[in-house]
């Protein structure tokens, strides 16, 4: 996961996502990026069991709201997992998922 | 204690005086501006209004621009209004307080309210089509809420059953309504036995589209007595934005409403004990159990609790969404529970009056839970 890097505030040390210009906390625009830990825990979770729309990922999926260890979460999904086997409170690290287009960051459940 | 604006420059200064409804469901062949003057006629009538007395006219908008546009409304209705308006996301209680606002400060003296819609798939489509992330596939508001109740259900031992109880709750309500869109009976085991659609949500926990329109004409109070009803009072009124969303901790579980809790009780005096009759915005099930907590009609996690004794049932202790709610009613964001609330004050909701109803409270989540409003409405000296 070493492309994926987070804003911090260089005054106050906030991590935040999405990235913006500003610290959301102090206002300063002295940012830096810092890479991911990659540790995160399920803060939710749902599964789509039918496709709601064209261009739906297959069902059954899920979308997990991952908490990261530095403090922003973020909306991703748990590969590996079925249906019955995520719960809030999972550990989890951050893979990267090539779809061929794009990177993207995804999580797997651990421990 | 919690810090509150003063309130006392709207407290009973504003009394509502008219409302009109049409059936909700489908109104094939019928656009949305001929519902919204059908509407508008009912509640000039109600009033026993001319028309001409009307001095400001609002509409609203949806997320997607579409609407009742004031100004095309006031052509259609012949009037120029001293002011016209339409929030960009403009569910009914929002509505009500803008148009509070303009009369408590004098901008204009009676404001007519007015919405309706009729859109594709009434009646079968669901509603909060809305992609909030393509790459990982979340869609629909509904999903939002699921992912709330997920949380809740890990946090308080909570199940599906609970939101099971708020849905079958709505349908035995909606029985009780002509004018509702969903009224054939629902068990919890029908509940149960349908497949999950967004897991922990079923189909059935999130609402469906449906046409049709309100209207509603709000006065000064002291012109409340030129209208031949009993007058309802805004008694107070609260919002709060939660445009942080998952940078707060409890956003999925709608915490933003326990700041509309301290500015709404503490600028009236008033508790959930008070309150006669609930309008709680539904676009999903898991709202309504939200709502109740944070508010404070239960403590937080015991909102299943609450539930389980068929009180939120007709005739239950908790009178909630008399007249089916969004989730089997119909789903006119938010302008329904304010009709539905000040005819229970009027004491006309016939087979579902709630008998001495003095006090209602709504209470909603507006802009896919990133605004919340709460009005308590009192009924007033006929």
């Amino acid at each position: 996961v070493s492309g994926f890097r987070l804003q911090r505030c260089l005054d106050c040390g906030h991590v935040r996502h999405p990235p913006r210009f500003a610290c959301p906390e102090c206002l300063s625009e002295r940012t830096e990026e810092v890479p991911i830990s990659g540790a995160a825990v399920v803060h939710a979770f749902v599964w789509y069991l039918r496709p709601l729309r064209e261009g739906s990922p297959p069902t059954p999926y899920n979308v997990t709201v991952a908490e990261l260890a530095e403090g922003p979460r973020l909306v991703t999904t748990t590969v590996g997992v079925d249906i019955g086997e995520l719960a809030v409170g999972d550990a989890l690290e951050a893979i990267t998922d090539d779809d061929g287009d794009r990177t993207q960051l995804t999580f797997r459940r651990i421990g | 204690v919690t810090a509150f604006p003063d309130q006392s420059a709207l407290r009973d200064r504003v009394a509502v005086v008219g409302v009109g409804s049409t059936r909700q469901g489908a109104h094939p062949g019928r656009g949305q501006y001929e519902l919204a003057l059908d509407a508008t006629r009912e509640a000039l009538a109600d009033a026993a209004l001319d028309k001409s007395r009307i001095d400001g006219l609002l509409g609203a908008k949806q997320f997607d621009g579409s609407g009742i546009d004031p100004v095309e409304m006031a052509k259609l209705i012949g009037l120029n209004p001293r002011v016209t308006g339409a929030l960009d996301y403009g569910t009914g209680g929002f509505t009500t307080q803008y148009a509070a606002m303009l009369i408590a400060t004098g901008a204009c003296e009676t404001v007519l309210c007015v919405y309706g819609r009729n859109p594709a798939g009434a009646m079968t489509q669901l509603s909060g089509e809305i992609t909030y992330d393509e790459r990982f596939g979340l869609f629909n508001a509904g999903a939002v809420a699921a992912l709330g109740w997920s949380r809740h259900m890990a946090l308080y031992g909570s199940t599906e059953e609970a939101l099971g109880r708020v849905v079958v709750a709505s349908r035995a309500h909606a029985a009780r309504n002509p004018n509702a869109a969903f009224r054939d009976p629902l068990s919890l085991d029908d509940y149960l036995a349908e497949e999950h659609l967004v897991w922990p949500f079923r189909e059935l926990d999130i609402c469906k589209m449906t046409a049709g329109a309100v209207a509603l004409i709000l006065t000064r109070a002291e012109r409340a007595a030129e209208s031949p009803q009993p007058p309802v009072l805004m008694h107070a009124v609260g919002r709060q934005q939660a445009t942080r969303t998952l940078e707060d901790d409890g956003h999925l579980l709608c915490h933003g409403m326990r700041s509309v809790a301290s500015h709404i009780y503490g600028a009236s005096g008033l508790g959930p004990e008070d309150i006669d009759v609930l309008g709680i915005s539904d676009a999903s099930s898991a709202a309504v159990l939200m709502t109740l907590e944070n508010y404070g009609f239960c403590g937080e996690g015991e909102s299943p609790a609450l539930l389980a004794d068929g009180r939120i049932e007709p005739g239950g202790a908790l009178a909630l969404n008399t007249d089916g709610g969004q989730l089997s009613g119909g789903y006119l964001v938010g302008w329904l529970h304010q009709a539905e609330l000040v005819r229970q004050l009027r004491g006309e909701a016939g087979e579902r009056q709630v008998e001495g109803a003095r006090l209602a409270q709504y209470m909603t989540t507006g802009r896919f839970r990133q605004d919340f409003l709460s009005t308590i409405y009192r009924r007033g000296e006929a």
